[in-house]
C-alpha cells in the first residue's frame, strides 16, 4: 500500500511542478517517484499493509504483476520529452495522468473485493482516455480518445452490471468470501465480468477499439496501452480466476480455450494485410493475448509464472516496437509499412532492436518470445488441449509472415539513405529491453526462478 | 581454483572472444582481435591442463552449471557438464590444436580484409566443439553438433565473393545436413527409448538390453549416417575435399584436426551403446575400410597440395572408423590424436608454402622449395613420415595398433587397409618430393618472390613437429612396454573389446612396413625428384584418369542422385505441382488473405457497430452458456 500512497504524492506533485516555468525537473522527479515505489514493493515494505479492510493484498502473483507495471512505466516515462520537441509543453500532466493510471493498475492486479477491481480499473481507464488524447491537434487523436472513451465506459458499464449481479447472488463484493454458492445467476456473473475485462485486453470479439485506438493515439501512449494496460488487465483476470477457480464450472475453461483460438485465428488472419505498422502491432498484441489466455487453462498459483513470463516477453517487445515506430513517425509523419524501408541504413540500432523485438513477438528461438510460448503452449498440452496448441502453433507460423515482413522491409536498400539519429539516453532503454529479451530467452531460468 | 571455476575458464573464453570479436571486431586493430581471438584457447588449454594435473577423475563427473529450462511434466534441461578421461583428453586436442592455429592464423591471415570475421568465426567453432565434448545431455550435443556445422560452412565459404567457394561451402553444408537428418532422428529415438536426455541416464538403462536389439541397431545406424557426413566417411565423404576452398588454417583446424573428428568421438562416447549392435559396427567397420582405401586411391592423382592433403584426411578418419567398427575405440581415439598432430602439421605447412608462393596450390607449379624455405620443408618431411607410419613417429604407433585390431577381427578388412597404407607412403612421398626437390617449375617471378614464412607462422609448426614425433609414445605396443599411456587413461571411458594378435605378426608387420616405406620412398624420390611439369599430364592411362577424376564420384552421384532428382524435380514442378499441389497449397494462402481483405470492413470505425458486435459476442456466450452448446 505504501507504493500506492508514494506514486500518489508523486502525481499530484508532479501536476503543481507543471506550474514552474522549468520543466526538465517534471520527468526525472517522475521517474524518481515511480523507481522509489517500485522499490517499496521489491523490498516488503509492509507498511499499512492492511488498509482498505483487506480488500486489497499486494503479495505474491500480484507483487509481480505491480513491479512489472512499474518497471514498464519506467520505461515509457523518459520518452514522454519528446512531446515537447512537437511543441507542446503538458507534460507534467502526462506524466501526472500516467502515474495515476499506474495507481489503478496496481489496484486492478492486486484487488480480492470487486470494487477495488472497478475502482482501480476507472482510475487506469479514465487516465488512458485522456492520454489518447495527448496529441491535441490532430483529429486522429481526439477521434481515438473520443472512441476509447466511449467504448470504455460501455465495457465499464457491463463489468459493474456483473459486479452487481455477482452481488445479488451472494451479497458481497469479496471474491474469496465463503457465501459462495455454485448457481446459474453467479456463472452469468463471472460470464459478464469476464467480457468487460477481455474488453481491456482486447480479445476477440471485444477487441474492435483495439487498432483504430491504437492507430490514432501518440504512439508513446499506445505503447503504454499495449504494455501496462494489457498487463493489468490480465493481472485483474488472473486474480479473478485464481481467487473464485474452485467456483468455476469447466464450462468456462471451455469458453476460455474457445476465446483464444478465436482471438488467435481472427488477429493473425486481420494482421495480414495491414498497411500500417501500428495497426499491424495492435493486430499482434491481440493474438498475443490470445496465446496469453491458453496460460489460463489449467491455473494454479504454481503455474502463474508461465503467464508472467510470457507478458513479460509481451511487453519488452511490443514496448521496443512502439518505441521505434514513434522514432521512424517522428522522421517520416506516418507509419506505413513503407516508411520502414531502409531502416537500417538509416538508423542501424534502431533496426536492430525492432527485428529482436519482432522476432520475439514471432516467437523465434533465443529471444523471450520463443520461451515464452513454449511454456504457455507446454501447459495446454499437459492438459491435454492438444487441438487448441496444433492450432495455435499454425497461427504462430502464420504471425511469422507479417512480422517478417516488416523486417525485410527495413532491411531493404532504399533510394535514399537519411541519416537518423537517437539521443543516448533513448538508445539506452531500448538497449536495456532487447538485452532483457535475448537474456530471458537465453536463460529463462533466471526469470522464471524469480517469479516463482 | 577448483574444478568449477576449471570448467568456466574452458567453456566461457572462446564464447567471449566470439561475441567480441563478432561485434566490435570492425573497431578493433589487428593486434587486438587476433590477442583476443588467443586468449580463449590458451586459457581453455591451461585449465585443461589444470583439471589433468589437479583432478583424478577416476568417476566420470556431471557438473550442472545452469537449470535451462523445465518442460514437459518436469523433465529438466540442464546446462551441464560431462568430464571424464575422454572428454579431458578431447579437449587437450581441441585447445592444444586450436590455439596453436588461432597463432598461425595471425599471421597467415594478417593482409585480410576479413581478419577479426575470421577469429569470430574460429573463436565460435573452437565454442561448439568444446560443448560437443563437454556437454552431458543431447541437447547440447546436438547444439554443438550444428555449431560446429555452422561455422565450418561459414568458414569454408570465409572468402564468399568468389562462387565457386560459396558453392562448396553449400555442399559441405547440404552433404552434413544428410548426416545431421540421421543424427537428429537417432538422438530423438535415444530419448525416447530411455525417456530421458542425460548421456549418463541413458548409459545406466543400457543393461536391461539384449545385443542387436532392433531398436539399438537402428539408433546406431542413423547415429552412424551422422558420425559419415561429419567425419566424411562413403557415401558422404565429397564435402570435404571441397572444403579446401577455406583458408588453409581452417583445414587444418576443422577438416583436419577437430571437427571431422566429431564423428569418432560420438561413437567413442556412446561406445557402450554401439557394443549392443555388433551389426552396425560391422558396417562401420567395413565403410571405414572402404573409405580408407578409395580415398587414398584418389589422393594418387591429386596435383593440388590441399587436395592430396584432403583425401588423405579422409582416408585417415576411414582408419578411425575402421577402428570403432571393429571396437576398438581407444585406437580410435588414439589415432584421432596423433592424426590431430600430424595432420594440422602438414596442412599448416602446406600454408605456409602456399603462403610464400603467393597463393600457388599446384604442385605442377613448385618443387626445389627446399632451398628457400628449410624450415617447412623439415617439418613437412616430419609430417610426411608421421602420416606414412614410419617408426618412430606419431602415426606408426597408432596406425599399427589400427592394423593389429582390425587383423583380429577380420582378415580381409586388414589387406585392404595395408593397401591403402601403401597408397598412403606413395602420394605422401610424391607430394613432399614434387614439393620441395627437384627443379622450380612455376614461373620466374614467383621464385624470386618465394620465401619463409614469419616466425608466428613457423612456431606453431615447430611445436606440432615436435608433437608428431614424440605424440606416438603415449601408446606403444605390448611388445615395447607395459605402458599403453592412452589406454589407461581411457579404460574408465570406453569399453573395449580385447584385441590380441601374436607377437610374430607384430614383428613381422613392422618389418614389412619399414622395408616397404623405404622402397617406396625410394622409388618416387627417383621419380618425382626430377619431374618435370609435362610429366604431370603424361600420365594419362585409364586408371590415372580415373583417380584424378575421383572414380567420377562427383559426376556419378550427379548421375545417379541430382540428375533423376532433377528431372523428377522439374516434372514435379511443372506438372504436378502447378496442376496438383499449387491448388492445395497457395489455396489457405490465397484463402486467408481473402479472408483478411473480407474482414477489413468489419473494422469500419463506426463505434455502434463496434458496440453491438460486444454486445453479440457477450450474447452468443450467454446462449452458448445457457444451453451448455
Amino acid at each position: 500500500m505504501l507504493s500506492i500512497a508514494i506514486l500518489t504524492i508523486t502525481a499530484t506533485l508532479v501536476l503543481f511542478l507543471g506550474f514552474s516555468k522549468n520543466r526538465d525537473l517534471i520527468l526525472p522527479f517522475s521517474a524518481a517517484g515511480v523507481g522509489v515505489a517500485a522499490l517499496c514493493l521489491l523490498t516488503n515494505q509492509s507498511l499499512w499493509n492492511e488498509w482498505f479492510m483487506n480488500m486489497m493484498n499486494i503479495s505474491g502473483p500480484s507483487k509481480a504483476f505491480s513491479v512489472l507495471i512499474l518497471g514498464l512505466s519506467l520505461c515509457i516515462i523518459p520518452f514522454i520529452n519528446e512531446f515537447r520537441r512537437r511543441g507542446t509543453e503538458e507534460i507534467a500532466d502526462f506524466s501526472g495522468l500516467l502515474i495515476f493510471s499506474l495507481i489503478g493498475g496496481i489496484m486492478m492486479v492486486s484487488y480480492s473485493d470487486l470494487m477495488i477491481l472497478f475502482l482501480g480499473l476507472e482510475i487506469l481507464s479514465i487516465a488512458m482516455y485522456i492520454l489518447a488524447g495527448a496529441d491535441r491537434k490532430r483529429l486522429n487523436s481526439n477521434e481515438a480518445s473520443l472512441k476509447y472513451f466511449i467504448l470504455g465506459a460501455f465495457a465499464s458499464a457491463i463489468l459493474l452490471f456483473g459486479i452487481a449481479l455477482f452481488y445479488a447472488c451472494t451479497a458481497s463484493f469479496r471474491l474469496d468470501a465463503e457465501v459462495l454458492q455454485n448457481s446459474t445467476l453467479l456463472n452469468l456473473s463471472f460470464l459478464i465480468i469476464f467480457s468487460g475485462l477481455a474488453f481491456k485486453i482486447a480479445l476477440v470479439p471485444f477487441h474492435f477499439w483495439a487498432p483504430d485506438v491504437y492507430q490514432g493515439t501518440p504512439t508513446i501512449f499506445t505503447a503504454t496501452m499495449a504494455t501496462i494496460v494489457k498487463v493489468s488487465a490480465f493481472g485483474a483476470l488472473f486474480q479473478f480466476i485464481s481467487l473464485c477457480n474452485h467456483h468455476m464450472t469447466e464450462w468456462i475453461y471451455w469458453l476460455l480455450s474457445l476465446i483464444a483460438l478465436t482471438t488467435i485465428v481472427f488477429s493473425n488472419i486481420l494482421a495480414l494485410q495491414q498497411k500500417s505498422v501500428k495497426r499491424m502491432l495492435a493486430y499482434s498484441g491481440i493474438s498475443q493475448a490470445g496465446f496469453i489466455l491458453i496460460g489460463f487453462l489449467n491455473l494454479s498459483p504454481e503455474k502463474s509464472w508461465s503467464i508472467l513470463y510470457y507478458l513479460f516477453a509481451y511487453s519488452t517487445a511490443s514496448l521496443v516496437c512502439f518505441l521505434v515506430v514513434h522514432f521512424v513517425e517522428e522522421k517520416s509523419f506516418n507509419d506505413d509499412h513503407s516508411s520502414f524501408r531502409g531502416l537500417y541504413f538509416n538508423n542501424p540500432f534502431l533496426a536492430i532492436v525492432m527485428s529482436i523485438a519482432l522476432i520475439s513477438l514471432g516467437g523465434g528461438p533465443l529471444t523471450a518470445g520463443f520461451m515464452a510460448k513454449l511454456f504457455v503452449l507446454n501447459n495446454a498440452a499437459i492438459a491435454g488441449n492438444i487441438a487448441l496448441v496444433v492450432f495455435a502453433l499454425i497461427f504462430a507460423v502464420l504471425s511469422l509472415y507479417y512480422y517478417f515482413r516488416l523486417i525485410n522491409q527495413m532491411f531493404s536498400h532504399s533510394n535514399e539513405i537519411k541519416s537518423w539519429s537517437i539521443e543516448y539516453p533513448y538508445a539506452g532503454i531500448l538497449t536495456v529491453l532487447s538485452i532483457g529479451t535475448i537474456i530471458a530467452g537465453i536463460l529463462p531460468n533466471i526469470l522464471v526462478d524469480l517469479l516463482k | 581454483m577448483n574444478f568449477e571455476g576449471y570448467i568456466h575458464l574452458i567453456l566461457w573464453p572462446t564464447l567471449i572472444g566470439f561475441l567480441i570479436n563478432g561485434i566490435f571486431g570492425s573497431k578493433l586493430s589487428r593486434k587486438m582481435s587476433g590477442v583476443i581471438a588467443c586468449i580463449g584457447p590458451l586459457t581453455g588449454l591451461l585449465a585443461t591442463s589444470m583439471i589433468y594435473l589437479t583432478q583424478p577423475l577416476l568417476e566420470a563427473k556431471t557438473v550442472i552449471i545452469y537449470n535451462w529450462f523445465t518442460i514437459g511434466l518436469g523433465n529438466p534441461v540442464n546446462f551441464s557438464v560431462y568430464f571424464d578421461h575422454l572428454t579431458v583428453l578431447m579437449l587437450f586436442i581441441i585447445t592444444g590444436v586450436g590455439s596453436l592455429i588461432h597463432i598461425y592464423s595471425i599471421g597467415y591471415m594478417k593482409d585480410d580484409p576479413g581478419f577479426s570475421r575470421f577469429f569470430a568465426y574460429l573463436n565460435l567453432f573452437l565454442f561448439s566443439m568444446i560443448l560437443l565434448v563437454t556437454g552431458s545431455n543431447l541437447v547440447l550435443l546436438f547444439a554443438g553438433w550444428e555449431g560446429v556445422g555452422l561455422c565450418s560452412f561459414l568458414l569454408i565459404g570465409f572468402w564468399f565473393k568468389n562462387t565457386e567457394y560459396n558453392k562448396a561451402a553449400r555442399k559441405a553444408f547440404v552433404m552434413n545436413r544428410i548426416g545431421d537428418l540421421g543424427f537428429i532422428l537417432g538422438v530423438f529415438l535415444l530419448a525416447l527409448k530411455f525417456n530421458s536426455i542425460e548421456i549418463v541416464k541413458i548409459q545406466e538403462s543400457f543393461g536391461e538390453i539384449a545385443k542387436n536389439d532392433p531398436t539399438i541397431v537402428l539408433i546406431t545406424l542413423l547415429l552412424f549416417l551422422g558420425v559419415c557426413g561429419k567425419s566424411a566417411q562413403i557415401p558422404l565423404f565429397t564435402w570435404l575435399p571441397d572444403a579446401m576452398a577455406g583458408p588453409t588454417p581452417v583445414s587444418a583446424l576443422i577438416h583436419a584436426a577437430t571437427m571431422v573428428t566429431a564423428g569418432i568421438y560420438l561413437v567413442a562416447r556412446m561406445s557402450i551403446l554401439f557394443n549392443l549392435a555388433p551389426f552396425t559396427l560391422n558396417i562401420i567397420m567395413w565403410t571405414g575400410v572402404i573409405t580408407a582405401i578409395v580415398s587414398a586411391s584418389i589422393a594418387l592423382k591429386q596435383n593440388d597440395i590441399k587436395k592430396v592433403l584432403a583425401y588423405s584426411t579422409v582416408s585417415q578418419l576411414g582408419y578411425m572408423a575402421s577402428a570403432l567398427g571393429v571396437a576398438a575405440y581407444t585406437t580410435a581415439i588414439f589415432h584421432v590424436m596423433t592424426h590431430a598432430f600430424f595432420k594440422a602439421l602438414l596442412f599448416l605447412a602446406a600454408g605456409s608454402v602456399i603462403h610464400g608462393l603467393q597463393g600457388e596450390q599446384d604442385i605442377k607449379n613448385m618443387g626445389g622449395l627446399k632451398s628457400k624455405m628449410k624450415v617447412s620443408q623439415i617439418v613437412f618431411l616430419i609430417g610426411t613420415l608421421a602420416i606414412v607410419g614410419c617408426p618412430p613417429f606419431a602415426g606408426f604407433f597408432s596406425k599399427d595398433e589400427i592394423l593389429a585390431s582390425v587383423y583380429s577381427w577380420s582378415f580381409w578388412g586388414f589387406v585392404v587397409l595395408a593397401f591403402s597404407s601403401v597408397f598412403t607412403a606413395w602420394y605422401m612421398f610424391r607430394l613432399y618430393f614434387s614439393t620441395f626437390h627437384g627443379n622450380y617449375r612455376g614461373t620466374q617471378h614467383t621464385w624470386e618472390h618465394a620465401h619463409e614464412s614469419p616466425w608466428i607462422i613457423l612456431f606453431p609448426l615447430l611445436v606440432l613437429a615436435f608433437l608428431s614425433i614424440i605424440g606416438g609414445f603415449a601408446g606403444m605396443p605390448e611388445i615395447l612396454s607395459h605402458h599403453h599411456l592412452v589406454k589407461e587413461y581411457l579404460k574408465f571411458s570406453m569399453v573395449d573389446h580385447t584385441h590380441t594378435v601374436s607377437h610374430l605378426f607384430e614383428y613381422s608387420l613392422w618389418g614389412i612396413t619399414v622395408v616397404a616405406l623405404l622402397i617406396i620412398g625410394i622409388l618416387s624420390y627417383r621419380k618425382y625428384s626430377t619431374i618435370k611439369k609435362e610429366d604431370f599430364e603424361k600420365e594419362e592411362d585409364i586408371i590415372s584418369k580415373i583417380l584424378a577424376n575421383k572414380y567420377y564420384l562427383d559426376e556419378i552421384y550427379s548421375i545417379i542422385f541430382s540428375r533423376p532428382l532433377k528431372s523428377l524435380g522439374s516434372w514435379f514442378k511443372n506438372v504436378f505441382e502447378r496442376n496438383g499441389i499449387d491448388i492445395y497449397v497457395k489455396a489457405p494462402g490465397a484463402l486467408l488473405n481473402k479472408a483478411s481483405l473480407e474482414l477489413k470492413p468489419l473494422q469500419s470505425g463506426n463505434i455502434s457497430w463496434y458496440m453491438i458486435s460486444i454486445l453479440l459476442g457477450f450474447l452468443a456466450f450467454a446462449i452458448l452458456f445457457i444451453f451448455k452448446f
